[in-house]
């Protein structure tokens, strides 16, 4: 219990805040980009089945697991190259 | 990667803090025009470091089988990227959004099915760690609106009006069924979680313009990813779906305001992104 109250005021309430901080302003110039970025960041719970994948013993939570890192693998490369591609200007006037 | 029972030692902790700090330190710096590179660097060095150090700290059994599929994955994101038009950019971020609201469903899933492989089970009951239950119900949740979100988001549905009490009716309920799953971990409570889920994340984004449904599907995935990391204690988990929860929505608020204060701005569904530089 204590740990885990810890953990919220030591990384989660920070970490929302300095994300809130971030994308504050109301002349933010990357609003596209950061939300392709943050697509990208948000699969990073495919470490979490990675993870899973590697010391499961029962098959189904392998195969699931396995088939997890697939779809992170792919929204984490295509969410960091789809933002490249749109802070480089594409789309814009 | 250790569980609960099993502390995980100071430098593979440190690794993925670290990585958990570069993710944020990218997130800051890709809103600004001028530092976009950097930013881009910053999240892709984080994302290397924390699948490293997972690859790192685990057993070799199934290493050449997640290889293969982190490669066909990553080979499948570099395809579709080169092949998008401009036009279609905010459907497949949607679309990507819903694969790592996936990927969290299956991890949580696969926890609760052999939580012992990570230390999660208490060694006598062979039952869920109290502290983990609670975890695995919310990354279920996260993950389970994040999907469903997903599908309305990338069949472009107008947005309809929902009751207001169902936005708020549906949230609540899942809550509590987190919490009986915290205090009863049977397994119909945990797909009754599942179950709730799928309506809720449906309601939530159909009655949002197609910006700001994005930006839901980025809390509901940065959430997913911080509950998971709260069940496996890691940092970079932690850290990065917690600032994609605070940056995420920030922008909705932006949008909102921005769609209020100029409502021409609410005809981003019918125009191709092309045409958007506002949005931009």
């Amino acid at each position: 219990m204590l740990t885990g109250i810890l953990i919220l005021l030591c990384l989660v309430v920070p970490a929302c805040l300095a994300g809130w901080w971030t994308a504050r302003s109301d002349a933010l110039a990357q609003r596209m980009p950061l939300l392709a970025a943050c697509g990208a960041v948000g699969a990073v719970a495919g470490v979490g089945a990675l993870a899973v994948s590697a010391e499961a013993s029962d098959a189904v939570a392998q195969y699931l697991t396995i088939a997890a890192t697939l779809l992170s693998a792919c929204a984490a490369i295509g969410g960091v190259l789809i933002a490249l591609r749109l802070a480089r200007g594409e789309g814009r006037p | 990667m250790t569980g609960t029972g099993d502390p995980l030692p100071w430098s593979v902790g440190a690794a993925y803090g670290l990585a958990g700090l570069l993710l944020l330190l990218g997130l800051c710096t890709i809103a600004r025009r001028r530092s976009w590179g950097s930013g881009i660097a910053c999240l892709l060095a984080g994302l290397v470091l924390a699948v490293g150090t997972v690859i790192y700290t685990q057993s070799a059994a199934t290493l050449g089988q997640q290889l293969m599929a982190a490669g066909v994955g990553g080979a499948g994101g570099l395809l579709l990227w080169r092949r998008i038009p401009l036009s279609a950019i905010p459907v497949w971020l949607a679309a990507f959004q819903g694969f790592a609201g996936l990927t969290a469903m299956a991890a949580a899933i696969g926890l609760y099915r052999d939580p012992s492989a990570l230390g999660l089970a208490d060694p006598v009951a062979q039952e869920v760690w109290g502290s983990a239950r609670i975890g695995i119900a919310l990354a279920l949740a996260f993950g389970a609106m994040n999907a469903a979100g997903a599908v309305v988001a990338v069949t472009d549905c107008g947005s309809r009006a929902v009751p207001p009490v169902l936005r708020i009716a549906l949230p609540v309920a899942i809550l509590c069924a987190a919490i009986a799953f915290q205090i009863s971990p049977e397994t119909p409570i945990l797909y009754g979680v599942a179950g709730l889920s799928i309506p809720a994340g449906i309601l939530i984004t159909l009655c949002e313009e197609r910006m700001v449904r994005l930006c839901f599907l980025a809390i509901a995935s940065g959430g997913a990813a911080a509950s998971l990391g709260l069940v496996l204690h890691n940092p970079a988990m932690l850290i990065g779906g917690s600032a994609v929860v605070g940056t995420a929505a920030a922008l909705a608020r932006l949008l909102r305001r921005s769609a209020a204060t100029h409502p021409s701005s609410q005809q981003d569904d019918a125009t191709p992104l092309s045409n958007k530089g506002a949005l931009l």
